[in-house]
């Protein structure tokens, strides 16, 4: 049969692609025409773990205003795509002393990058706090609705090198069999300190070996009373102080 | 060379270029099965799981990097779940699931000097292969079966189909374009 049409012949090219399509295609079997759907977990792990980044975003967004900021907060860095990257890259969930919680490190991970930078920071006349923060209850992976309508307000005092965080805590939740704990985070989310149990308001001693400023991030958590020494991934409150 | 795709707007697609998180699970439920069952094929059905959640949390983490003028999601996402077997097997040192590979070396004996990692690249691309098939309209791809399948000419596929050359040769260049959208996206 002669061609007639207007339809140019094959390029090289296209020759050389129809060529290896076709040997890719002498290849295929049935077998790869069969899809299998994966099992629901898989979903349901991708959801959380996206979850995870959209509340730490969230968390920035809605940021409270109550203390006031030593940086403007125009200077925040853009929180989506960061945020995102934090808890979507499968780096960020470290085991190791989270224990329980690896959910909460990619939550942790996000705000802290945001946060810092965004909250009051004094330091110079005796009495004043060193470092600040406001701290708030954020819905979603990692916090517990026990805490829905906590607030409260971290500062590091100095008295004469002794160093306290104090806490001035309102509508903690009443929680059985459980106990309140303080934690400080690093940056890297890959160290905390646990300044033990509290009960409300007061000044926790913070031991002179721990440098605040390698652990800015302010947890206060629900644990449950089962002798797990590590962080339950049920945190009420968090802010990051800015030191 | 220029891989648009002649097929509509794909909502996954433009969902993920807007960042619209309901296009992960758009995305997730189009292409999550061929995802999943190229990484079993590949790995255990365990480690396929994990995978699988991971080349979707990738690519979601990316998806500034998806263009769409450059290839399809599922090409995109697949070269995405082929880095990541290859990574995992590398780093296993071994080749994982034996059976599979005792299964495809008995059914295609010419695969048999075929290493690892280059039976992943064959798997890759025959799935694909068999995706971009099955978007193509009936004529067309019956054309392309014909012309891979079968060896025909293109004046051969001509008479058998009833079709003008022209028609048969428009049709080809069509696949042929599809299919690079698929098994060539030139992405980062």
């Amino acid at each position: 049969m002669t061609d007639h049409s207007p339809e140019p012949d094959f390029s090289t090219e296209e020759l050389a692609d129809l060529d290896r399509f076709a040997s890719i295609a002498a290849e295929l079997t049935e077998s790869d025409t069969k899809l299998e759907a994966p099992p629901a977990a898989v979903w349901a792990g991708i959801e959380q773990r996206v979850g995870a980044s959209a509340a730490a975003a969230t968390a920035v967004a809605t940021a409270p205003a109550t203390a006031e900021p030593a940086v403007d907060v125009t200077d925040r860095v853009d929180v989506t795509d960061s945020a995102v990257d934090a808890a979507a890259a499968p780096d960020n969930v470290i085991q190791g002393p989270w224990g329980k919680a690896p959910l909460l490190l990619g939550a942790i991970a996000a705000a802290v990058l945001l946060f810092v930078g965004a909250y009051a920071f004094t330091q110079g006349n005796a009495g004043d706090p060193i470092a600040e923060v406001a701290l708030e209850f954020t819905e979603g992976p990692g916090f517990d609705a026990l805490g829905a309508n906590s607030t409260g307000n971290a500062a590091i005092l100095d008295d004469g090198g002794d160093r306290c965080l104090d806490l001035e805590l309102s509508a903690l939740p009443e929680v059985s069999d459980a106990y309140l704990e303080v934690w400080l985070i690093d940056t890297n989310v890959e160290g905390m300190v646990s300044l033990g149990p509290i009960k409300g308001d007061g000044c926790v001693s913070i031991p002179a070996s721990v440098d605040p400023g390698a652990f800015p991030v302010v947890d206060i958590s629900i644990e449950p009373a089962d002798g797990e020494p590590t962080h339950s991934g049920r945190s009420i409150l968090r802010g990051v102080l800015n030191i | 060379m220029t891989n648009a795709p002649d097929n509509p707007t794909d909502p996954a697609e433009q969902g993920f270029l807007n960042g619209d998180e309901s296009a992960l699970k758009l995305a997730y439920d189009q292409h999550g099965a061929l995802i999943y069952t190229f990484c079993k094929r590949s790995v255990d059905a365990e480690s396929a799981a994990d995978l699988t959640q991971e080349v979707f949390l990738a690519a979601w983490k990316a998806r500034d990097r998806f263009d769409p003028s450059r290839g399809t999601l599922a090409g995109w996402l697949m070269g995405i779940a082929k880095n990541k077997v290859i990574d995992l097997h590398r780093f296993r040192g071994r080749r994982v699931n034996e059976t599979e590979l005792q299964t495809e070396l008995a059914t295609h004996t010419d695969d048999s000097n075929l290493g690892g990692e280059s039976r992943i690249e064959l798997l890759a691309d025959k799935m694909l292969l068999n995706e971009a098939l099955k978007t193509l309209n009936p004529r067309s791809r019956q054309v392309l079966e014909l012309a891979f399948y079968h060896d025909l000419t293109h004046p051969q596929i001509a008479e058998k189909c009833d079709l003008p050359l022209g028609t048969v040769k428009s049709d080809i260049r069509r696949g042929l374009q599809r299919l690079r959208t698929y098994l060539d996206p030139a992405h980062d």
